[in-house]
């Protein structure tokens, strides 16, 4: 009998993707560590709840992944917090220079006039010393996804993502009018830091 | 293919063809000497490029002699991986591999055993890459200090401040240094 997508997602997450994110966490650590103002390092391996999930994704009336464990690219999940935004380029510049780039994407919204999600998106080769000797090398993913973002866009992305807020969900006006307004704010947060990190740093300096 | 001993070739496989072709192999006979395969072919025509980034493979190599310099108690093995870590600084610009550097220097078994156990999978040991003569100082650098007394230190940068105590005695322009750990070679030496 043949096992179900769950049982394959549920093998692969606690025998090949819990450990592999440990020591990935530990690598990019020991790559970055010289950067500018790094928050915080982390690797998550998927949940299986949110693997099946996103495995169900329809898109036109068709199941968007034909093959969830080949397509989903973010099994493993790395994210770099930063403080400013100017931190954003050096640091993706240490990333790429250290592991191997398949995409780099600047997320942000469509138009100059909406306010949402913004970071810095790659999807890199999986480096095999990230890969413990007890799991085999063809049961890893060959690809992770790396975010690097800054303070404010981590906090506005995790407040919205627990909300339940979605591209494309259904909101009242007054909803969307509000995630709008908290993502404006936090860009101009990060704005005015980065204005202020610049002046201050120059004066000091 | 020209003929049976000249070829090109590549394999690159996936279990399903919705996602993957991420990595390959290749083999290029048609190179004269031990360069690998032809810049040309692999990343143009292949559109590829090395798994290892120059930076990441050789920090790899960098620590893999780290840690068996750390590891070998056998003084021969360690000279021999000092001396490997300055020799290896000509390899700029050259597509390598740990293994290569091994058999290129012809270092013996016992150095080149204490490298291939140091990498955290056996394969990396045999994974090539561009080597980046500026990353591995960055990684692996010795610090020597000599003293007007005759006396040389050498230690590994990264552990000379931890392994040396250094002191400015009082009253004077001169400078303790101390140190405590259990003899593994002596002997003496025409030169420095």
């Amino acid at each position: 009998m043949t096992k179900s997508l769950k049982d394959l997602y549920r093998q692969r997450y606690e025998k090949v993707l819990l450990p592999i994110a440990g020591d990935l966490e530990e690598i990019l650590t020991d790559h970055l560590k010289s950067g500018p103002h790094i928050d915080r390092i982390t690797v998550r391996a998927k949940t299986p709840k949110s693997f099946l999930a996103k495995a169900a994704t329809r898109e036109k009336g068709a199941l968007k992944y034909k093959d969830p464990l080949g397509e989903i690219q973010d099994q493993l999940g790395a994210r770099i917090v930063v403080f400013y935004t100017s931190d954003v380029r050096p640091i993706s510049r240490s990333v790429t220079k250290y592991f191997r780039h398949i995409e780099m994407l600047n997320k942000e919204p469509k138009s100059e006039s909406e306010f949402g999600y913004f970071g810095k998106h790659f999807i890199l080769a999986l480096p095999e010393d990230a890969i413990p000797r007890r799991v085999k090398l063809e049961a890893a993913p060959k690809v992770f996804e790396l975010q690097v973002r800054t303070l404010y866009q981590h906090a506005w992305s995790e407040a919205s993502h627990d909300i339940g807020y979605k591209p494309g969900r259904k909101l009242k006006k007054v909803q969307k009018r509000n995630f709008a307004l908290t993502a404006a704010q936090s860009w101009g947060a990060d704005r005015i830091f980065q204005e202020l990190h610049k002046a201050l740093r120059k004066k000091n300096a | 293919m020209k003929n049976t001993r000249t070829y090109k070739s590549a394999l690159f496989r996936c279990a399903t063809i919705q996602a993957g072709f991420w990595d390959g192999v290749v083999v290029d006979k048609q190179m004269i000497d031990t360069r690998g395969a032809a810049d040309y072919w692999t990343s143009e025509f292949l559109q590829s490029n090395l798994k290892n980034t120059s930076a990441a493979g050789t920090k790899r190599v960098a620590v893999a002699l780290q840690i068996a310099l750390k590891d070998a108690t056998d003084p021969a093995i360690q000279q021999e991986l000092i001396n490997a870590s300055q020799l290896v600084l000509n390899r700029h610009g050259q597509v390598t591999s740990a293994k290569k550097i091994v058999q290129d220097l012809s270092l013996t078994q016992g150095a080149a055993a204490a490298i291939a156990k140091a990498f955290v999978r056996p394969t990396l040991y045999d994974s090539t890459f561009k080597f980046d003569r500026e990353e591995f100082k960055a990684c692996l650098v010795f610090r020597s200090v000599q003293l007007d007394n005759g006396v040389m230190l050498t230690a590994e940068n990264a552990s000379f401040d931890r392994v040396i105590d250094v002191t400015r005695t009082r009253n004077s322009e001169k400078t303790r240094f101390t140190t405590e750990g259990n003899i593994v070679s002596e002997k003496l030496r025409k030169s420095r």
